[in-house]
This record gives C-alpha cells, sequence and structure tokens, in this order.
C-alpha cells in the first residue's frame, strides 16, 4: 500500500511540476507579450495624439488615419477619449468623441458583448456608457446574465445615462437591490425635475434607493427641491428623516423654523445632531434657547455640535459665556469652553 | 467756501527736478508689478487783460486748488514756465485720468470765481506703459501738444507712450494623465493675448516640478495642477510654492474630481486662486484664464 | 521492539494525515482562489476608482499609525498616506511612548503644532499626553502618549478618529495611492454589511521607493527575505481569497486594515495585553456579530497592497515567528469556547479547527515529521518507505505549493517581472523544505512553548527603513 501511495505521490508531484513548468512558460511569454502590446500602444498613442487633438479640439478633419485598425489601436483609442472624457466636459468636445465612438466602434464592443471572457464584456459595457452607444443598448439586454447584481447594475447605469425615461420605469418596478452607493451613482445622472419625479414616488423605493434619492437630491438641487424634502420630515422611517434633515442641512436654507423645533426634543440623538447643525442658518436670537437646551443634551456628539453652531454667530461668544454662567450642568460648560478656548486661539 | 478768493502764502509743490527720480521708480514698477502710471499735464489760460502781477497770485490760487483736490496718491508738480503743472497718478490707467481731470474742470466751472481771477484750464493725459520713456520727452511732448490745444477746458489724451512691451509668462500644467496635461498645453498656447508671451511646460509629478528650477525665475507664473499628482501631490506644491519671498507672482489653479469641501476650502486658505472640478469645460477654462491675464 | 514499531507506525500515520489534510485544504483553497481570480482577471479596475474617488459616494477614513520607534521609515510612510487618491480621509499617528526620535521627526517634518481637543473615551485607555496637528496638512494628527503597547495606542487612536472608519497602518508600511480607495470598496459598495476588510500585504525590502511612489522593483538579494517573500504569497493568496469568500476569515492583516469604528468600538476595542491584537480584534468582532445576530461579512481583499518591511535576519526573523505563534495561540485559546460550536456558525466549525489544527498545533506536527523521517531513515526497511512518502509530501506541501503560490502571484499581478526574478524565487522555493522550514516550525515551536509559559513582548524589531531617502538622484 505504502507502494502505491509513493507512486501516487510522485506522479502527482510530476504532474504538478510538469504544469508549474508549462504555467512559467506561459507566464515569461505572455509578459513578453504584454510588455511588447504596451509598447504599441504606447508609439500609437504618440503618433495619432496630435491628430486627435486636431481633430478633437480644433476642428481638424476627419481621416482615416484615425480609425484604429486593430485591438492595440482601439485601447489606445479607448485610453485617448477616456482622459479626454473623464476631464473635460465641452459639449462639443463630449459629442464628436461619442459620435467617432459610434462610428468606428460598435462594432468592436459588439463582439466583446458576445465575449465568454466575463471581464470583458463587463468592460465593453464600461465603455458603452462612457462613449454614449445608444444603438448597443439592446445587444447589452441581451447579452448580460440578469441574476448578476454587477452586470444589472451596469445595464441600468447605462439606461440612466442614454435612456433616462426607461430607467425611471425600471427603478420603480424596484426589482433590484443594490448598494446605497450604488443608487447614489444611478441617480447622479439624472436632471433634478427626474429626481423630484421619483422624490414623490418614494414610498414605493427600496430602503437603499430611499435613501440615496435624498442624498443625491440634496447634492444637486437647491431651493427648488425644499418642498419636496421638507414633506419628508414627517416620514415614519428614521432614516429617512435623518437623511432629510442632513439634506436640508446640505442646501443650507431655514425657511420656516417651526418646522425643525420638534426634533430638539427627538428621542433619536441624529436628529437632535442634525438639528443642532441646521441651526446655524436662522439668527441666534431665535434658535439660542433651543442650542442651549442641546449643549445639554446627554449625546456628546450633540453638545459639541451645539457649541459649535452657537459660536459660529456674532453675539454666539457673549451668549456661550452667559450660559457657563448660569448653568449647571457640567458636560455643558466644559463643551462650551473648550469651543471658546478654540475661538480664542484662531483670533 | 471760495477758495480762490483768498490769499494765502506760497505754497510748496514739488519742481520738475524732483519728479524726475519719482518718475523713474514708478516707471520701473510698470513692468514689475503691473502697475499703471498715467501723467497729467495742466496748463491755464487768464484772460488776456491781466497784468504780469496778478498772474502770480491766479498761479498761486490754482496751486493751492490744486493741492486741494489732489488725492495723497498723487503727486503735484509744477512745471517750467508759469501757470504749468503736472500731476503723477500711479496706478491710475488713461480713463481713470480722464475722470480725474473731468472732475477738476467741472470743480473750477462750478466755482464762483471773481471777474478779476477768471481763466480757463487745458490738459492732456498721457498714460505710460513701458520703461523706456524718459520724463524730459514726455515734457518735450507735452509743450508740443499742449501749445496746439486752441479750445478752453480742452483735454486731449496722448497715446505716443502707450506700448506695451511684451511680458514673458510662464505656465506650468502638473496633471498625471499626459494626454489631458497636453490638451491643456494646448489650450493655454491656442489663447491670444495681448501683450504677453507664454512660456508653456508640461509636468507628470509634483517632484519633477519642484526639483527643475523653472519654478523659481521671477516671472508671472501661472500654475495648473490637480491636487493628487504622484511623489508630491498639489498640496505639497502649492506650499512649497507659496512659502517663497516672491510667491506674489504665482496664480495657481488646483484641478480635482475629488471634490471634498473641506480640502477645496483648505486650499483656497493656503493660496489657491481658482479652482477647477473635473470635468471641466475648456472654454470656461480659457475664459478664467484670460481674465486672470486682463488682470495683471 | 514491537513498542516501537507500533510507535513508528502511530505517529507515522498521524502525521501523514495532517499532511494530507493539510495538502487537500490548501489545493481546495488554491483552486478556488484561481478561478475567483480569473474571472476579474482582465476587469479594468480604473472604473471603479474612478467613480469611488467622488467624496459623495465614499465613506470618510481615518487613518491609524501606531508608532513606536520607528524613526526609520515614519516620514516615508506620512507621505505616502498624504499622496493617498482618496476624498476624504484623516491621519493619525499615535506616538506609543516612543525613546528615538520619532515624535521629534514628525514634528518637524509635518510642522505640528500642539492643539487642544476633548476627546471622547469610547475605548478606555492609557492617557493622553497631548495632541499635535500639522500646519501644513490640517487632515493629519500626531497624538503622544505613554507606552501602553500597540493595542492600546490604536485604542487612542479610534478614540480620536473623527469619521465613521478607521485603517490600521503599521509605522513602516507604505500604500500605493490606491490602496486605500480599493480596500474600502467592499465596504462602500455593501451598505455596511462589511464591517471590516483586510488588505494584501507585501515585502517590499530591495524596491526603490520615492516620497511614496514605487520606482523599481527589485527583488531582494537577501535569500531570506525571498523566501520570506515567497511565504506571503503562500499565505495571502491562497489562504485568505478562500476564507474571505465565505466570511471565514480570522487573521487580517494589522498592517493594513479597514474597520468600522462602531462594531470595533462595540466590540471593545483592541484588546491590550494580547500579543495578536489585530488576530484578536476580528476574533471577538465574529463573536459579537453572533451574539447580536447579524448578517455582517469580514472581508480580505487582494487587489490593495500594502508594502512593508520584513526582517532580514534571523534573530529578528525568529522573535517575529515565535511572537506571531503565541499571539496566535493566545487569541484561540481566549475564545476557546468557540470552536466547533455551532453557534458560531462557520467560523466556530471551520475556521477555529483550522487555525487551531493546522495553523496552532500544526507545527508540532510537522516538525514531528521531520524528525521522523531522521529516525525511519536509519531504521531502515519498511519504515526507509514511509520516510519517502512522508519527504514528498513534504515536497509537495512545501516546494509545489510554493511554486504554484509565486506563478499565481506573477500572474494575477499584471505587473512586469524580471525573468531573473522568477527563475530565483522558482530554484528557491526548491530548497525551501530543507532549511526555512524547519527553522520557522522551530520558532513557532518557540512561540507555542512561550504560550505556554505566558511571556511577552512588543516589537523589537530593527527598522532599515524601505525609501530611499536622501538621495534625490533619480
Amino acid at each position: 500500500m505504502i507502494e502505491l501511495s509513493i507512486q501516487l505521490l510522485l506522479s502527482i508531484i510530476a504532474i504538478l511540476f510538469l504544469f508549474c513548468g508549462v504555467a512559467m512558460m506561459y507566464l515569461i511569454y505572455q509578459r513578453r507579450n504584454e510588455e511588447r502590446k504596451k509598447y504599441e500602444m504606447e508609439k500609437y498613442i504618440q503618433k495619432t495624439k496630435i491628430l486627435w487633438q486636431e481633430y478633437i479640439l480644433e476642428d481638424g478633419r476627419f481621416t482615416d488615419t484615425l480609425i484604429p485598425k486593430s485591438k492595440i489601436q482601439i485601447l489606445a483609442v479607448e485610453h485617448i477619449f477616456l482622459s479626454y472624457l473623464r476631464n473635460i466636459s465641452n459639449p462639443i468636445i463630449q459629442q464628436k468623441i461619442y459620435s467617432f465612438a459610434q462610428m468606428n466602434l460598435k462594432e468592436y464592443y459588439k463582439n466583446e458583448l458576445k465575449s465568454r471572457n466575463w471581464s470583458k464584456k463587463m468592460n465593453a459595457m464600461y465603455r458603452i456608457a462612457d462613449f454614449h452607444i445608444k444603438e448597443l443598448i439592446s445587444a447589452c439586454e441581451v447579452s448580460i446574465n440578469y441574476k448578476r447584481s454587477i452586470e444589472l447594475f451596469q445595464l441600468l447605469k447605462i439606461y440612466s445615462i442614454l435612456e433616462k425615461e426607461k430607467f425611471i420605469q425600471e427603478i420603480l418596478l424596484c426589482n433590484y437591490s443594490f448598494s446605497e452607493s450604488g443608487y447614489k451613482k444611478l441617480f447622479s445622472y439624472l436632471e433634478v425635475e427626474m429626481l423630484q419625479r421619483l422624490l414623490e414616488k418614494i414610498e414605493i423605493l427600496q430602503q437603499a434607493a430611499q435613501y440615496a434619492l435624498i442624498d443625491t437630491i440634496a447634492a444637486k438641487g437647491s431651493m427648488d427641491v425644499i418642498d419636496g424634502l421638507e414633506e419628508l420630515l414627517a416620514n415614519e422611517d428614521t432614516e429617512i428623516r435623518i437623511r432629510t434633515l442632513r439634506g436640508l442641512e446640505r442646501i443650507g436654507v431655514i425657511r420656516d423654523l417651526e418646522m425643525y423645533i420638534p426634533f430638539v426634543d427627538s428621542t433619536i440623538w441624529e436628529e437632535r445632531l442634525m438639528v443642532a447643525k441646521l441651526f446655524k442658518y436662522a439668527p441666534l436670537t431665535y434658535t439660542a434657547e433651543h442650542l442651549e437646551k442641546l449643549l445639554q443634551d446627554s449625546n456628546w456628539w450633540v453638545r459639541s455640535k451645539a457649541a459649535s453652531t452657537i459660536i459660529e454667530d456674532p453675539r454666539g461668544y457673549q451668549r456661550l459665556k452667559e450660559f457657563i454662567a448660569t448653568t449647571n450642568d457640567q458636560y455643558a460648560i466644559d463643551m462650551a469652553n473648550e469651543v471658546l478656548e478654540k475661538r480664542m486661539r484662531a483670533v | 467756501m471760495n477758495t480762490l478768493s483768498k490769499t494765502v502764502q506760497k505754497v510748496n509743490i514739488l519742481k520738475v527736478i524732483n519728479i524726475i527720480p519719482l518718475f523713474d521708480v514708478l516707471k520701473a514698477n510698470i513692468i514689475r508689478s503691473h502697475m499703471e502710471l498715467t501723467v497729467i499735464f495742466l496748463k491755464a489760460t487768464v484772460s488776456d487783460s491781466y497784468q504780469n502781477n496778478l498772474i502770480e497770485a491766479v498761479e498761486e490760487q490754482i496751486a493751492h486748488f490744486l493741492v486741494s483736490k489732489v488725492r495723497n496718491t498723487d503727486m503735484l508738480f509744477r512745471l517750467e514756465g508759469s501757470l504749468r503743472w503736472g500731476i503723477l497718478l500711479p496706478q491710475n490707467g488713461e480713463e481713470e485720468g480722464k475722470a480725474f481731470l473731468n472732475r477738476i474742470f467741472q470743480l473750477v466751472k462750478n466755482e464762483n470765481f471773481p471777474s478779476d481771477s477768471a481763466f480757463t484750464l487745458q490738459g492732456i493725459i498721457v498714460e505710460v506703459k513701458n520703461d523706456q520713456v524718459m520724463f524730459d520727452d514726455l515734457i518735450a511732448k507735452q509743450f508740443e501738444v499742449l501749445s496746439q490745444l486752441s479750445e478752453p477746458w480742452e483735454i486731449e489724451v496722448v497715446t505716443s507712450y502707450n506700448s506695451q512691451p511684451i511680458e514673458r509668462v510662464k505656465v506650468s500644467i502638473l496633471e498625471e494623465n499626459v494626454i489631458f496635461g497636453e490638451v491643456l498645453e494646448l489650450t493655454v498656447q491656442k489663447m491670444i493675448v495681448d501683450h504677453f508671451q507664454l512660456e508653456t511646460k508640461v509636468f507628470s509629478d509634483g517632484h519633477e516640478f519642484l526639483q527643475s528650477d523653472w519654478y523659481l525665475s521671477g516671472h508671472t507664473h501661472i500654475v495648473i495642477m490637480n491636487d493628487i499628482l504622484p511623489r508630491e501631490n498639489g498640496l505639497n506644491v502649492l506650499h512649497t510654492l507659496r512659502k517663497m519671498a516672491n510667491q506674489k507672482k504665482f496664480i495657481i489653479y488646483m484641478m480635482t474630481n475629488r471634490k471634498s469641501l473641506r480640502d477645496m476650502i483648505y486650499a483656497y486658505e493656503s493660496g489657491v486662486d481658482q479652482y477647477l472640478i473635473k470635468p471641466f469645460d475648456l472654454n470656461l477654462f480659457q475664459a478664467q484664464l484670460k481674465r486672470t491675464f486682463a488682470r495683471l | 521492539m514491537i513498542i516501537l514499531d507500533y510507535l513508528m507506525w502511530f505517529f507515522g500515520g498521524v502525521i501523514i494525515i495532517y499532511m494530507l489534510l493539510v495538502i487537500v485544504t490548501y489545493g481546495l483553497m488554491f483552486v478556488f482562489a484561481l478561478l475567483k481570480l480569473r474571472k476579474e482577471y482582465r476587469l479594468d479596475q480604473t472604473e471603479m476608482d474612478d467613480t469611488y474617488i467622488d467624496a459623495f459616494y465614499s465613506k470618510p477614513v481615518s487613518v491609524i499609525i501606531p508608532a513606536y520607534n520607528e524613526e526609520v521609515g515614519i516620514v516615508d510612510s506620512i507621505h505616502s498616506l498624504l499622496s493617498l487618491h482618496y476624498p476624504e480621509f484623516e491621519i493619525i499617528i499615535v506616538n506609543d511612548g516612543s525613546t528615538d526620535c520619532t515624535q521629534e521627526l514628525v514634528i518637524e517634518h509635518f510642522q505640528m503644532r500642539k492643539i487642544e481637543k476633548i476627546i471622547k473615551m469610547e475605548i478606555p485607555t492609557d492617557p493622553i499626553i497631548q495632541i499635535y496637528q500639522s500646519q501644513i496638512h490640517p487632515n493629519c494628527f500626531l497624538v503622544e502618549k505613554v507606552n501602553g503597547g500597540k493595542a492600546d495606542a490604536l485604542n487612542v487612536g479610534i478614540n480620536v478618529a473623527n469619521y465613521p472608519y478607521f485603517c490600521s497602518v503599521d509605522g513602516d508600511s507604505i500604500l500605493e495611492s490606491t490602496s486605500l480607495l480599493r480596500l474600502m470598496k467592499p465596504i462602500a459598495l455593501s451598505d455596511g454589511e462589511v464591517i471590516a476588510a483586510g488588505g494584501n500585504v507585501q515585502i517590499a525590502n530591495g524596491m526603490n521607493m520615492h516620497l511614496g511612489s514605487i520606482l523599481e522593483t527589485n527583488l531582494s538579494k537577501n535569500y531570506l527575505v525571498t523566501m520570506q517573500i515567497i511565504e506571503y504569497f503562500r499565505a495571502f493568496l491562497i489562504g485568505r481569497i478562500t476564507l474571505s469568500k465565505f466570511n471565514l476569515v480570522l487573521i487580517i492583516s494589522g498592517a493594513f486594515s479597514v474597520f468600522s469604528k462602531k462594531w470595533v468600538v462595540e466590540a471593545g476595542g483592541y484588546t491590550k495585553s494580547m500579543i495578536g491584537e489585530d488576530m484578536e480584534l476580528v476574533v471577538k468582532l465574529h463573536r459579537y456579530i453572533r451574539k447580536k445576530k447579524e448578517n455582517k461579512r469580514i472581508e480580505f481583499v487582494e487587489n490593495p497592497v500594502c508594502w512593508t518591511e520584513a526582517p532580514e535576519t534571523m534573530a529578528v526573523l525568529r522573535r517575529q515567528r515565535r511572537r506571531w505563534h503565541q499571539g496566535l495561540l493566545e487569541s484561540l485559546w481566549n475564545h476557546k469556547t468557540m470552536t466547533f460550536n455551532p453557534k458560531y456558525g462557520g467560523i466556530g466549525l471551520l475556521s477555529f479547527p483550522y487555525f487551531w489544527l493546522i495553523e496552532g498545533l500544526g507545527p508540532i506536527v510537522e516538525l514531528g515529521g521531520y524528525i521522523y523521517i531522521v529516525f525511519a531513515f536509519f531504521l531502515g526497511d519498511i519504515y526507509y518507505e514511509i520516510a519517502i512518502l512522508l519527504l514528498l509530501s513534504f515536497v509537495l506541501y512545501g516546494v509545489v505549493f510554493s511554486i504554484m503560490a509565486v506563478l499565481f502571484e506573477v500572474w494575477s499581478k499584471n505587473k512586469t517581472f524580471k525573468v531573473a526574478d522568477l527563475i530565483r524565487m522558482m530554484l528557491l522555493s526548491f530548497t525551501e523544505i530543507f532549511w526555512y522550514r524547519p527553522i520557522t516550525l522551530i520558532w513557532r515551536c518557540e512561540g507555542l512553548l512561550n504560550f505556554l509559559v505566558r511571556r511577552r513582548e512588543w516589537g523589537k524589531m530593527d527598522r532599515k527603513g524601505i525609501s530611499s531617502k536622501e538621495q534625490e538622484s533619480i
């Protein structure tokens, strides 16, 4: 039996060594290949970048030399295009790049979508989104695996960029569960009006999408979205309320102070924290008593924020000093003192 | 209050000899600090029916008037020959000089003159934009032009000395992505700005930039850089540049795609002049750059 | 003689079964890791980088560096952190009572100034002496405290940290610009399901670095270092990828890992008296997750790299390995009730047994194997064959897996490499089982003894510094 085992082990080892040997040869060969490809790509970029500059930035004529003819050249052109698109927002430049991609790179991406190599397929989808190649949307729909979340996400991203109505439709169907940052990314491509439309139907949306929507709309909109957001302050879901408060704070306008005062007594510390922040957009005379209440809050973060909000007002310094003299709450006094000290040092 | 009717003591006004060294200093600053300089020459014409001894009195009155109206950033001086004065206006251009002169004339016209000391003024405005002009040339020009003026209250603008020398300005682009760096370079080079000659250079990391001595010269230097750079990031470069003794020559544009508010605020506080959030519009960028040049 | 016979057969059997178990386990893990990486092999990573570089999508992170006598590499380390491509982060250096110039160097290089800050003591720690803030980089802080050990320093860092996530980095580690971004990716993508993530730690000795950017990768001439490099490849690539997928990770390297502050605080922070504080924390977190019956994960991400300095001499390496093994056993022992305990799911039923058997007590068995082989050779006859069998299994386990790990690493990283370096590593792998392996086994057994005797020491590693310092001749 031991004989057999030895034989077995020996053969396993031999096979594996052989495998390693082959793998090593392959790796070395592949590395050389990659180096060569990289070098060729660099060369091609050097050769054509001036032409591209002329074509894209100035009104250079379109010449056939610009059309990439091999895979390496296509990768080079991708690199050039992405360098432009990720840094420049001129509509004309973008349009030129999109048109070129649609005319000359479409076939390539179509083939890549059919590839069995998952990475290649994903990369193709990334580029379709980057280069706004509308005609390939149906090809994408066909070739993705609807069970794979990451592929689905990419498809929705493409909708969000290129077929916004369809995107809204799909999102409202709620068959998805992406992460919050995922939703944020998807929503980031929409205009404020569309986001407002979604906001009206926020109850239907998935939880992560709800939070993402609030954050995004607060980041993109300003006065125009305050109405919609303020309605959410009465929502049952705590996290929605907190996000809404945060969004409103980001916009930085208080129209009706009365709406926020109830939050001072909220049982949820994050809400108390957010109003402490929000109050900096109202004059101290109206908010001082509430802020002082928050300065005596049981939660350290709330106290800290209340103190820094007070000190930001020109009359805050004085007010804090008066407060220290009249209160018994040691924690509050500590916090107030720290903030006063910081202010004195900065001056 | 009628300042003209007061009999006053002789007032002290600079003479031409005193002014020449001042003029030379200001002239040098035109190039170095992008300062403007305008010279105004005034001639007063008194009605002929006057005797000479009254002319002196009038001259004193006008001198007093001018001294009171001239701003303390300007320098008043007396020229050879009677009833002629000059005013140096540093930091003012032609348009401001004209406005100033018009205001003076208006004030004089509005004052109620006693009939025995009525006079009219005429003036020329010369903006100096280069440092090749000698003060004597100005005096000579002044003579020539003022003698040709015929109408009372006439103002003539002399443009013989406003040729601006071409200033060499350096533009550095610090961007990791080589292609975009070159696009920026092209965008900058394509700009046509009067009186400026742009020298551009692209760097792909912060360290390379700081190791070169390209940024050490005294030229006005516009730096367009990304906040994240390999080897020495944007913030480090910013600090290094702003710590230099002649840091005023740097105008710094910072590009970012991180959009971290805190970092942007801090960068402004540390001396960034303008932020560009990627992706940005190149046309807008050009316009901003042009405006920067206009302010130089 | 019958007793000897019996003993030989018994031990032989045990050792062989153990080896088989190990080989099969490693083999499976390897295949699994291979499949996973193959799928994402050509994926364009910059796509994700691009999204998450925007502050809007990412979560802010506090980077904590516990430092004890790190004067050699600390400035370079901080420089590499300052160049991180990450939207919002702060750097907190905790000087754990260094006796060298660590503090002075940092204060001088980064123009630190004393500030007052009230800290909320979320985790009880030794007192803080003073906090400093850099005047040129306002997101960079230095905390001075009395010497209390690495765990305590980290806890102080956590208390000072402003952000919901913190990243622990060693004082001599250097990160690449996209490291933090890529490490945070699973956390950002998972909406809080992933509460901790560990990155890939690799050895930097011999690399030419300047101000945080890698200029050249040269394989170190030192055999000891090269062996460690191979070892790291094997450990990180094979072990951790598989464990991570099934949420069975028990160790994520303290040299480069990210945690959710909230969860760590609730789990009690780093344990002060433990040597392997990084492993201890992970085990505590798993335990706490189970207790709260939540569905959280701790992952290993092989993409982001942290470069660290490896010991170059036997003496230092010995201390390191001893300490690691001791720490491992301490943590396992501390939570021994989790072993085979179904209440702790996969961690209890799979991870713990694995770590006990193969990582923890394994060295004894393996060392036993070596001794056995020597014995068996002399005893001759049938034992001779058993010896051969064992030797072959060692070869399989040692040499073959090492070579495969190296090739795997080279393939997956897609970076340039010198053929000469590759061949050198291959050749060295052949020799591993004859010298490196037995020596490290002995050291690990020493660690085991120490564990039994309960001795402890923190880091007295000699530091050489990875980056080229004053020669700015590039």
